[in-house]
C-alpha cells in the first residue's frame, strides 16, 4: 500500500466516523441544540446547564423560570398555570445574574421572546460577581459560533451520557415528568435539628472579619439591556424567603445596613421599568415562615411547601412592590426591623 | 494551545499544514518561514496573550547577544561582558517567574520574615526555549555556530512542535533543515509515517495518560486512608501517566515534524525497559540529558578530573535537573535521589561490571524490577503537592494496610468512551468495561516494557496495510475523548 493510499484511507475512515457519529448527535440533539426532539421521542432533560440554552433555542413556550436553587421547586405546571401558557424551567443551581443573561441573549434573540420570566432576587444578586460565573458554563452551547459545536458532536462523554441516554430513556420508557424537573426539595432533608446540625460556626466566625464585597451595581447594568430591549416581556422578581439563621451571620458582622442599602438601589433601579414586577414580602406570616427553621434544609434553601406558598402569593397577587419609594421603604424598614430586633439566640435553644 | 484539542486538530494544523507547503509551493520559502513562526507565536499567544510579550523580547534579546558574540569586530572583554550579561538575563527571567516565589517562600519560613510573593504567572515552555537559546548563546561565544537570520533563528525557537514542552532541539538540528529546499515540497511517505506518529503520540497521551491521571488527581487529592493496595496501584497509574503524557507530547511533535518534514530529535527511548539509573537517564528526556551534559557536566570537568570529581559533577547535574522540573522541594529531592542512585549504580558497576556486562535472565530480570521500583517510588516524590505528603505516601504504601482497591479509582478508568462501545458489545461488553482499569495496565505495561516504542516506530516506518486502521481508529478515539463535560458541585448550591 504507498503512503497516498493511505493518507486517503485515513482521512475517508477518520471522517465517515466522525460524519456518523455527527449526524446521530444531530438528528437525536439531546441537547436540543437545533431542534425539538424528532421521531415522537419524548426529552431527556437531566441536566441544567447543559440543556437550557437549547430548550431557549428551540422549545416552544410563553414563560420562562430563570434562577438558582431557590426556583428550582417550582412545579412546571404551577408555573403555567400563573401565567397562562406554557412554561420552561431554565434554572441552573449556583448561577449567577450574569448565567442568566446567557439565556437572556438566546430568548431575547427568539422571533417570539417570553411573555414572563420569573426571577429569584435575594442577597446572592448583591454579592454574587458581575464578572464571572460560579460554575464552568459551556459556552458552545450558548453562542452563535456553529464552528465550536463540534465539542458537542464529537464528544464520548456527552454523546453516551444524552445521546444514547435519551435513546434508551425512551425505549426503557423511564423519561423524567418534566413537570418536577430540577426539583430538589426532599422533606426528609428539612427541619431545625438537620439546619442546625449543618451550621457551620466557623463560618460564623469568618464572616465576622470578612466583608461583603458588592457586585448590585454591575448585575443591574447586565439586566438592564434585557429590560430595554423586551419591552413585551414581564420580568418578574420574587425576593426569596432566607431565613433569619442567613441574616444571623450579617447581624453579627454589623452589614444587615449594608445589604439593606443594596435592596433600596435595587428596587429604586427596577422600579424604573413597566416590564419588571418584584414581590416583596414582608408581613406577619412571611416574618414567621423566616424565622421557623423548620421550614428550611440549611440557612437559605427552603423547603418545597415555601415554593408552592410563594407561587400561591404571585398568583393573588400578594405583596406587589410599588412603585414609589415612599410606599416600598417602609415595608424594607419594616423588614429589616425585624432582622435587626430578632433575638438570634433563640434559634439554638 | 494544546495538540489534543478540536481547535488544533480541526483548524490550526490544517491551516498551518496548507499555508506552509502552500507558500512552499510558490518557491515562497522565506514567507514561509515567516508564516510558520507567525503561526506558531499564533500557537503559544493562544494560551495567554501576555506570554507573547516575554517570549518575542527574549528572542530578540537573545538573537541580538548572539550577532555581538558572532561579531568579529567585538573585543574579548565585550564578548565576555555580552556572555555574562545573556546568561544573567536568562538564568534571571527563569528565576523571576519561575523560582522566586520559592525562594521567598523559603527565607519567610527559616527567618519567619513575611517578604511579599510576586505570584507571577509561569509563562508556558519558559524553561524550555530558554534552555534552547542559551545553548546557542554559548555556542555563539565559543563561535561554534553560524550566523543565521533572524527569521531562521526565530523560528528555530518557537517552531510549535517542540515549543511548549520540547525535545530541547538545537539549532544545528533544526536551522538547516528550515533551510533545506529539498524539504519544501509534500512528502506523501513522510507525511503518512508523520500522521502515525502523531496519532500513536496522542493515544498515549489521551486514551492511556490522561485516564490514569484521574486516578492520580482523585488519589492526591487526600493520600489518607490509602492502605498498601491502593497506594501501590496510584503510584503505578502515575509512573505510567507521566511516561505516557510526556513521551506522547514528544510523539505527537516528533509526527508533526514529520509531516512537514522535519526531524525532531528523539527525546524516549523505551526508559521503562531500562536496567539501572544510568541505563533510564540514556532513555529518558534524552535531549535534556544532553543539555546538562554539554553545559553543565562537560564545563565542569565531566569525568576528566578524577572519580570523586565525577561524581560530585554528576551530583551537581541532578540537583540542577531537579530544581528545573520545578521550584518544590519534592523535584529536589527527586533529582538528589536520581543523582545518588546514579552515582551508586556507577560505583557497583565499576566495581562488578554488574550492570554493563552480559547477565542472566533472572538478573537481569531482578535488575529491572529493582530499577523500576526505584523508579516508582521517586516518582511519588515527584508527584507529591509537598514532602510531607510524599511521607503521607509512602507510610501508606508501607503500612501493609491491605483494604481492598477503591471503587472510584476503578470507576474513574471506565472512560465515557469504555462505557458506550462496551454498551454494544454483546456479553462480553460489562465483563469488558469493569475491568478496563487491568486492560489498561496490562496495555501500558506491555507497551512501554516490550513493544517497540514510538519514535522507533516513526524513524523505522515502512506503510503497512494496517497503519490506515489503527491511525484513524485513535485519532478517532482521541478526537471523540477531547471534550468531555464539566462537572458541577451540586452540592454547593
Amino acid at each position: 500500500m504507498n503512503s497516498k493510499k493511505i493518507i486517503i484511507a485515513i482521512f475517508s475512515m477518520l471522517l465517515s466516523a466522525l460524519l456518523i457519529v455527527g449526524t446521530i448527535n444531530v438528528v437525536i440533539d439531546p441537547l436540543f441544540q437545533y431542534h425539538k426532539p424528532w421521531f415522537g421521542l419524548e426529552a431527556n432533560v437531566i441536566d441544567e446547564r447543559y440543556q437550557n440554552a437549547g430548550i431557549a433555542k428551540n422549545f416552544d413556550f410563553k414563560n420562562v423560570i430563570i434562577g438558582n436553587s431557590m426556583s428550582e421547586n417550582f412545579i412546571v405546571s404551577d408555573v403555567e398555570k400563573l401565567f397562562k401558557g406554557e412554561t420552561v424551567k431554565l434554572t441552573a443551581s449556583g448561577s449567577h445574574v450574569l448565567d442568566w443573561t446567557y439565556l437572556l441573549n438566546i430568548l431575547s434573540s427568539k422571533k417570539e421572546p417570553p411573555e414572563n420570566i420569573l426571577f429569584n432576587l435575594d442577597a446572592g444578586f448583591f454579592d454574587s460577581s458581575d464578572k464571572e460565573t460560579k460554575h464552568e458554563i459551556p459556552m458552545f452551547l450558548y453562542d452563535k459560533n456553529y464552528l465550536n459545536d463540534i465539542e458537542y458532536l464529537f464528544n464520548f462523554t456527552l454523546t453516551s451520557k444524552y445521546t444514547y441516554g435519551m435513546i434508551k430513556a425512551n425505549i426503557n420508557n423511564t423519561i423524567p415528568d418534566y413537570n418536577n424537573v430540577f426539583v430538589w426539595a426532599d422533606e426528609k432533608q428539612l427541619g431545625k435539628d438537620f439546619v442546625l446540625k449543618n451550621y457551620n460556626t466557623d463560618t460564623e466566625d469568618e464572616t465576622l472579619v470578612s466583608q461583603q464585597e458588592f457586585y448590585t451595581a454591575g448585575n443591574l447594568e447586565l439586566l438592564k439591556k434585557y429590560f430595554d430591549e423586551m419591552p413585551d416581556t414581564q420580568f418578574v422578581f420574587f425576593c426569596s424567603p432566607f431565613s433569619v439563621l442567613y441574616w444571623k451571620e450579617k447581624y453579627d458582622s454589623k452589614q444587615l445596613d449594608e445589604y439593606k442599602l443594596e435592596f433600596e438601589k435595587t428596587f429604586e433601579f427596577m422600579s424604573k421599568y413597566d416590564n419588571v414586577t418584584i414581590y416583596f414580602w414582608a408581613d406577619e406570616d412571611m416574618l414567621d415562615i423566616i424565622s421557623d427553621l423548620d421550614n428550611y434544609k440549611d440557612s437559605t434553601h427552603y423547603g418545597f411547601h415555601i415554593s408552592k406558598e410563594i407561587i400561591r402569593r404571585i398568583s393573588n397577587n400578594v405583596g406587589v412592590l410599588p412603585k414609589k419609594r415612599e410606599k416600598w421603604q417602609p415595608l424594607l424598614d419594616k423588614y429589616f426591623d425585624y432582622l435587626e430586633n430578632f433575638d438570634y439566640d433563640k434559634l439554638f435553644e | 494551545m494544546l495538540f489534543n484539542s478540536y481547535v488544533f486538530v480541526f483548524l490550526f494544523f490544517p491551516i498551518v499544514i496548507l499555508g506552509y507547503f502552500g507558500l512552499n509551493h510558490f518557491k515562497q520559502y522565506k514567507a514561509s518561514r515567516i508564516f510558520l513562526t507567525g503561526a506558531s507565536l499564533y500557537f503559544y499567544g493562544y494560551f495567554n496573550w501576555s506570554y507573547l510579550l516575554i517570549i518575542v523580547s527574549s528572542i530578540l534579546l537573545n538573537y541580538l547577544f548572539s550577532n555581538i558574540l558572532l561579531s568579529k569586530k567585538t573585543s574579548s572583554v565585550v564578548r565576555k561582558l555580552t556572555l555574562s550579561v545573556a546568561l544573567t538575563l536568562n538564568i534571571g527571567s527563569l528565576a523571576v517567574f519561575k523560582y522566586f516565589d520559592f525562594f521567598v517562600d523559603n527565607i519567610n519560613a527559616i527567618f519567619n520574615t513575611s517578604l511579599p510573593l510576586l505570584n507571577l504567572l509561569l509563562p508556558l515552555g519558559i524553561s524550555f526555549f530558554t534552555f534552547q537559546q542559551l545553548s546557542y548563546v554559548i555556542d555563539s561565544y565559543k563561535k561554534d555556530v553560524p550566523k543565521y537570520s533572524f527569521i531562521d533563528y526565530a523560528l528555530f525557537v518557537t517552531y510549535f512542535p517542540q515549543l511548549i514542552a520540547g525535545p530541547i532541539v538545537t539549532h544545528d538540528e533544526m536551522v538547516p533543515q528550515f533551510a533545506d529546499e529539498s524539504k519544501k515540497k509534500f512528502n506523501a511517505d513522510n507525511f503518512a509515517c508523520g500522521l502515525f506518529g502523531f496519532a500513536l503520540g496522542l493515544g498515549k497521551k489521551v486514551i492511556i495518560a490522561d485516564t490514569f491521571g484521574l486516578v492520580v488527581d482523585s488519589a492526591f487529592a487526600d493520600v489518607s486512608g490509602l492502605g498498601t493496595l491502593n497506594a501501590i496501584f496510584v503510584m503505578l497509574s502515575y509512573t505510567f501517566q507521566i511516561y505516557f503524557d510526556f513521551s506522547g507530547y514528544s510523539d505527537m511533535a516528533m509526527g508533526i515534524g514529520k509531516m512537514m518534514n522535519i526531524e525532531i530529535t528523539q527525546n524516549f527511548n523505551s526508559p521503562y525497559k531500562a536496567i539501572g539509573i544510568v541505563d533510564f537517564w540514556k532513555r529518558w528526556h534524552i535531549t535534556l540529558t544532553r543539555f546538562f551534559t554539554r553545559y553543565i557536566y562537560v564545563p565542569l570537568g565531566g569525568n576528566r578530573k578524577g572519580t570523586i570529581r565525577t561524581y560530585i559533577n554528576i551530583f551537581i547535574v541532578f540537583c540542577v535537573s531537579g530544581l528545573w522540573h520545578g521550584a518544590n522541594w519534592t523535584f529536589i529531592i527527586w533529582g538528589i535521589l536520581h543523582g545518588l542512585a546514579s552515582i551508586v549504580t556507577r560505583i557497583i558497576d565499576n566495581k562488578t561490571g554488574l550492570f554493563s556486562q552480559k547477565n542472566s535472565k533472572l538478573l537481569k530480570i531482578v535488575l529491572w524490577l529493582s530499577t523500576f521500583a526505584f523508579l516508582n517510588l521517586t516518582w511519588v516524590i515527584f508527584r507529591a503537592d509537598s514532602i510531607a505528603q510524599a511521607f503521607d505516601f509512602y507510610k501508606e504504601i508501607f503500612s501493609f494496610n491491605l483494604i481492598e482497591l477503591n471503587r472510584s479509582f476503578l470507576s474513574l478508568m471506565q472512560t465515557d468512551g469504555i462505557r458506550l462501545t462496551t454498551e454494544f458489545i454483546p456479553v462480553m461488553g460489562d465483563y469488558i468495561k469493569d475491568y478496563s482499569w487491568l486492560w489498561l495496565f496490562g496495555l501500558a505495561f506491555i507497551l512501554s516494557v516490550f513493544f517497540k516504542n514510538a519514535s522507533y516506530l516513526i524513524k523505522k516506518y515502512k506503510p503497512k496495510w494496517y497503519h490506515p486502521v489503527i491511525t484513524a481508529g485513535i485519532l478517532f478515539w482521541c478526537v471523540m475523548s477531547f471534550g468531555g463535560e464539566s462537572s458541577f458541585l451540586y452540592w454547593n448550591f
